[in-house]
């Protein structure tokens, strides 16, 4: 079962649009369920996303117009729980601490987040914490020199394992991580 | 067997007209066909040649009638040929195993009618010629001559196909002075036959045109054209010669075939040929021969649609010149352009009448001719805009092509096509195409715009320059500022218009492709330039073109500090920045939503921030507090005003510029608009993000001139007991106890950052009070929520137990 | 009788404008190869004689116009076809897309017994180009989606599968002929004309 996650995607406000690379890799049949942690920001940007797959969550940012995003959301996928949050109501933004209050509140096994533009994962507690960064790069005040990236989850009913694409200096890396529940 | 006059059959063949009696007669000869090949195939089988070839005739006699319409003739036809093929092979045989009959070619001389006839004698030539039974060169005249016998146009023109296939393998292709070959004949020989039954053919069908009534003519017309690929056929032959190379297509073939074309002033023929010699000859050919080529074209019937011909020609060859794989280029003494320029010209002064959308495509033709293979030399392009227009301005000047119009359509079809072919900035060297654009009525300009920045984003293309930038609003414009003559502009401009939005996203887009990658005060007058254009599209649009400028001008101010060694002014630079989007921003807020222009002053000001540079903090503060008065000034939308809350608190908490007195204000201030939402659970839950700006957020250090935190645990302690307080005042006891998890939740994570008041014991005195409140809550399922929520948290707190700075932790079961 | 008979195998080569159907033929029947590109018009066979196993075959092969409008008389030749190629270009996707559409319209148009089971071939050309756009892989996994059909890689201008794919598309159209053969034994009854020459309805003697 493959699941996209990405967001903060900012267009058109930040960037142009999604960069060349990852279109040519997402391609519609492939994906499952595509997760997102918002700031798309346009209507334009939501129905690209339907075209790779009709499972399509979507929680708000803090650009985000559209008033029916919520603001958090559970997704059951083989074994996992899996919550998806922008970022921006959790104070501080992208605080470890904080974020392990949102994951047991949610009671998921894996968080997902956005807002920081900067790819993080990383295992606590035995929960899984993701966030996949801006998947356009889009600039961020906090953070002005954000690399594209997003991340593909594979689910196998208890084991994850987790490709992050990213573009570097214009360079494709993917790299794997792997995370087995408890 | 005299010719007999042919014409009367058109009297009989309205009779089968009609769809179904078109089947069934078709149905009634096909079953013929196959009741005569089958007997054929029987009797051949037990080696009976003659009685053979009695049901080969009778087969082919089916091939008499005059009553079916072409394409069910074709259908006859190509059964009764493919049995015949089977008398062929027979016969072939016969002669590989030194059994042929000698005869025959006589024999079936006798066969009483013309069209069976023919066809043995055809098939009978075939095999012997094969056999070198007879010599090639003079059966092959004689075939072509015989089949003269037969003017009915229908008949006449399959039997002719007929011979046309099967001599395909019998034309001699060698050269004329080889000697040997005097018997079987040279190229020379190939050519007289195929020419002949080329005009032959010709004759037949142009004929048709002029039998029976004219009220017959639309449909007669229309049998012409489905039997047009017949007579093509023998330019199919030539070009198939080995020896019909470019010199004797030029000297030989092609006069020929123009003499005949030119002579029989018949339009569907004129134009049908023409295309067939530009598809079927190689593309070598034309270019040696365009000359001649298009001068007969000026000798076409004026009612021949000479674009079409013409477009054809110019796109086979344009095709050529840029086919990959293999390295084709036009030849340097063909100088393609300047003769379809000029020969372009010649046909649109010389044909009155012609309609301007057939002018417009010859344009783009030679248009899409030479961004092609003339890529770099953009004068040509540049020259066909600059034409049309001025033909355009001829006929009348100024005026628009009216909406909707054929040539309308291909005004914009070829104004598409550099768009295709170039990057935009290869195409703002094309300094007409901005004339061809303003021809378009609104309609077909906004298409044409929208296509340039789809183009634009597709390529991913970058526009690295001011002036480009300006050039490219020039072209621009439709979609930029309000156009006089879009009859619905006023009701289209609004943010629930999608047409209007989508357009406005996409222009939006575009201003992310204007990036001097490392020229920063380029990048700076692209802003000014931008800012200056967008400022004049009203207000709906800058709400679409003003955010990306913003964003873009916090960005650069990013850059410049990177290059602070570099450049001294960078700190000025970065300053005249925030003013500029200081300004914008604040044009924003006249919209009717405050969202967009508070969310852009909580950036500037985070950007500040980040910046660093000398007059930061006021910078910072001036950001902030317009946003701040943004916010106060949603009173009315509870859920709006959270939301901008929430982000004000988010956005503190990351500002590092501000001195103690500066953030002091801020957070008391955003502590109080918290206890004054309109909901408690809102006030508690923004109480509780309030904490951590007296904890984690920092503020600059007057004697240190460095950031700290805050860390001011009374401070903490006060937002959690007055949030605590407000919880008490909760109706909702559901909602309560969820407050009151949500607090203790707070409470725990000051207790792990080690706040100095908040210990064991008041972590245990909110877990009674918690357990006490729960208990009291029902436990059905729309609260089933808020007990596995208060669950978790107790599974944490059992879990932390273990640890040693959770000793003495009191957690009922 | 079919066993001593010449057998003679009809296939008809489909595929869009430019693909090399005439040069796949050309190279087949005469090994010849030509850069230059010539239309076809109408459709116009070639035939060629091939040993399969202990039997020799006459293939008669049918190039076609890819060109719409050099088609004007209509599709009757598809009848009777024994088997079919379908050509596409591998430098041009527009050219794959295509095949579905000659497929379906070959067995609209032809009309075989048991068209689920009509034999087809499937040549992907002009693998000499260096632009290639439509993988193998791609080809493949589209040929077998359609009941298996065989796939070739072919270069008619360097000769490269050309005969090894037309083999193919004779012993498949063969194992289809001795299918059909045994199906239809006995052909229709034969109604034996009166007269040998029955009068023509109109006048004209030709």
């Amino acid at each position: 079962m493959l699941v996209l996650v990405l967001g903060d995607l900012h267009i058109p406000y930040r960037v142009s649009g999604l960069p060349h690379e990852f279109r040519k890799l997402l391609t519609p049949g492939r994906i499952q369920h595509i997760l997102c942690t918002g700031n798309l920001c346009t209507k334009e940007t939501v129905d690209y996303l339907k075209t790779l797959t009709a499972d399509v969550h979507i929680v708000r940012g803090d650009f985000d117009d559209n008033p029916n995003f919520a603001d958090q959301k559970v997704v059951t996928v083989g074994q996992f729980r899996i919550g998806l949050c922008h970022g921006h109501q959790i104070v501080p933004w992208g605080d470890v601490e904080s974020l392990s209050v949102l994951q047991r509140q949610m009671d998921v096994d894996i968080l997902i987040t956005g807002h920081t533009h900067k790819f993080e994962a990383f295992e606590r507690d035995n929960k899984f914490f993701i966030n996949p960064g801006s998947a356009t790069g889009a600039f961020n005040a906090l953070n002005s020199s954000t690399t594209p990236s997003f991340v593909l989850m594979d689910i196998q009913q208890a084991s994850l394992t987790l490709y992050v694409y990213q573009l570097i200096n214009e360079k494709f890396t993917v790299e794997r991580l792997e995370y087995r529940k408890a | 067997m005299s010719m007999q006059k042919t014409a009367d059959s058109n009297r009989s063949s309205n009779a089968g007209l009609s769809m179904d009696n078109q089947e069934k007669l078709l149905a009634d000869a096909l079953q013929n066909v196959r009741q005569h090949a089958f007997a054929m195939k029987r009797v051949l089988d037990q080696q009976s040649v003659m009685e053979g070839l009695k049901h080969a005739a009778n087969m082919l006699g089916e091939l008499r009638t005059s009553l079916l319409s072409p394409k069910n003739y074709y259908e006859l036809h190509v059964v009764v040929v493919e049995e015949l093929h089977h008398l062929e092979l027979y016969l072939a045989d016969e002669f590989e195993h030194g059994r042929g009959s000698h005869d025959l070619y006589e024999v079936v001389q006798y066969a009483g009618n013309i069209v069976p006839r023919l066809y043995l004698l055809i098939t009978i030539g075939h095999v012997y010629i094969r056999a070198n039974e007879l010599p090639r060169r003079e059966v092959l005249r004689d075939l072509v001559e015989m089949c003269r016998g037969v003017q009915h146009p229908l008949r006449g023109l399959f039997l002719r196909n007929y011979l046309l296939q099967c001599v395909k393998s019998l034309l001699p292709d060698t050269e004329e002075d080889n000697q040997e070959e005097s018997k079987t004949g040279t190229i020379l020989d190939s050519l007289d036959f195929i020419l002949l039954n080329f005009s032959e053919m010709n004759k037949l069908w142009v004929r048709m045109q002029y039998q029976g009534h004219t009220r017959d003519l639309q449909r007669r017309e229309q049998e012409r054209r489905e039997l047009r690929i017949l007579v093509g056929t023998n330019l199919v032959r030539l070009s198939e010669l080995e020896c019909v190379n470019v010199e004797r297509y030029k000297t030989i073939v092609l006069p020929k075939i123009m003499e005949q074309v030119v002579s029989c002033r018949d339009p569907i023929a004129q134009e049908y040929l023409m295309e067939c010699i530009i598809q079927v000859f190689p593309d070598e050919y034309h270019l040696n021969t365009l000359n001649e080529f298009l001068k007969a074209c000026r000798e076409l019937s004026s009612n021949v649609n000479i674009r079409n011909i013409l477009i054809s020609l110019i796109d086979r060859l344009t095709a050529y010149s840029t086919r990959e794989g293999t390295q084709q280029n036009i030849p340097e003494n063909v100088e393609l352009f300047e003769i379809f320029s000029e020969q372009i010209a010649e046909v649109i002064k010389s044909r009155i009448n012609m309609p301007s959308e057939d002018i417009v495509a010859l344009q783009s033709a030679l248009l899409n001719l030479s961004l092609k293979c003339y890529r770099d030399q953009y004068e040509y392009g540049n020259k066909v805009l600059e034409n049309t227009r001025k033909i355009f301005d001829n006929i009348a000047s100024d005026t628009q092509v009216p909406t909707g119009t054929q040539t309308a359509k291909e005004l914009v079809k070829m104004l598409k096509i550099p768009i295709d072919c170039y990057d935009i900035l290869d195409v703002l060297k094309l300094n007409h195409y901005k004339l061809g654009l303003q021809l378009l009525s609104y309609r077909e300009r906004h298409t044409v715009c929208m296509y340039i920045i789809n183009g634009i984003l597709d390529k991913e293309t970058i526009i690295p320059t001011a002036e480009q930038v300006t050039q490219l609003f020039e072209l621009l414009s439709t979609l930029i500022v309000d156009q006089a003559d879009n009859p619905s502009e006023a009701s289209r401009q609004t943010i629930t218009n999608e047409d209007f939005v989508e357009e406005q996203n996409l222009v939006a887009r575009l201003y992310n492709n204007f990036q001097a990658v490392n020229d920063p005060d380029q990048q700076y007058h692209i802003i000014k330039i931008c800012q200056e254009t967008f400022k004049n599209g009203g207000l709906e649009r800058m709400r679409f073109t003003y955010p990306p400028i913003i964003m873009q001008a916090y960005a650069l101010t990013f850059r410049y500090k990177t290059i602070c060694e570099q450049d001294e002014k960078w700190e000025k630079k970065c300053q005249k920045l925030f003013q500029l989007c200081n300004q914008l921003v604040n044009t924003l807020t006249k919209l009717e939503t405050n969202d967009l222009p508070l969310r852009l002053y909580l950036q500037g000001a985070l950007a500040a921030s980040e910046i660093g540079s000398e007059n930061a903090e006021t910078i910072a503060y001036e950001f902030f507090s317009q946003a701040y008065t943004l916010y106060e000034e949603q009173a009315g939308d509870t859920r709006a005003q959270c939301a901008s809350l929430t982000l004000l608190i988010g956005t503190l908490e990351k500002v590092t510029c501000f001195g103690e007195e500066n953030h002091s204000t801020l957070r008391q201030s955003l502590t109080q608009a918290a206890t004054r939402l309109v909901k408690r659970p809102d006030q508690v839950r923004t109480l509780l993000l309030c904490t951590h700006l007296f904890w984690s957020a920092q503020r600059v250090n007057e004697s240190t001139q460095k950031s700290e935190q805050v860390r001011d645990g009374e401070k903490v302690l006060a937002c959690l007991k007055k949030a605590t307080k407000l919880t008490t005042q909760i109706m909702d006891q559901s909602v309560q106890v969820q407050l009151y998890n949500e607090l203790l939740n707070c409470y725990i994570y000051y207790f792990n950052q080690n706040h100095p008041d908040i210990d064991i014991t008041v972590l245990n005195s909110l877990i009674e009070k918690l357990q006490s409140e729960t208990s009291k809550i029902s436990s059905n399922e729309s609260d089933e929520f808020i007990h596995n929520q208060i669950k978790k948290t107790f599974d944490y707190l059992r879990q932390q137990s273990q640890v040693e700075k959770f000793q003495g932790l009191q957690i009922n079961n | 009788m079919a066993s001593r008979k010449k057998i003679l195998l009809k296939i008809i080569i489909l595929g869009d404008s430019g693909v090399g159907k005439t040069s796949l033929m050309n190279q087949f029947v005469n090994r010849k190869f030509s850069n230059q590109y010539k239309a076809t018009i109408g459709a116009d066979f070639l035939t060629k004689e091939l040993q399969i196993d202990d039997r020799l075959v006459t293939m008669q092969i049918w190039d076609t116009a890819g060109q719409e409008r050099f088609q004007s008389l209509g599709v009757a030749f598809y009848r009777g076809a024994d088997c079919c190629v379908l050509v596409m270009d591998v430098t041009s996707p527009t050219s794959f897309k295509s095949l579905e559409s000659w497929k379906d319209e070959f067995l609209i148009q032809a009309g075989p017994r048991d068209p689920e089971n009509f034999p087809f071939v499937v040549l992907g050309n002009k693998i000499d180009l260096e632009n290639r756009m439509i993988s193998m892989r791609k080809a493949q996994s589209w040929c077998q989606e359609k009941n298996n059909i065989p796939y070739y890689e072919t270069s008619a201008k360097e000769g490269i599968n050309v005969e090894k794919a037309f083999e193919t598309v004779a012993r498949n159209a063969l194992a289809r002929e001795k299918e059909i053969d045994q199906q239809t034994d006995f052909p229709m009854p034969i109604r034996i004309p009166q007269q040998e020459e029955l009068p023509k309805q109109d006048g004209c003697a030709c």
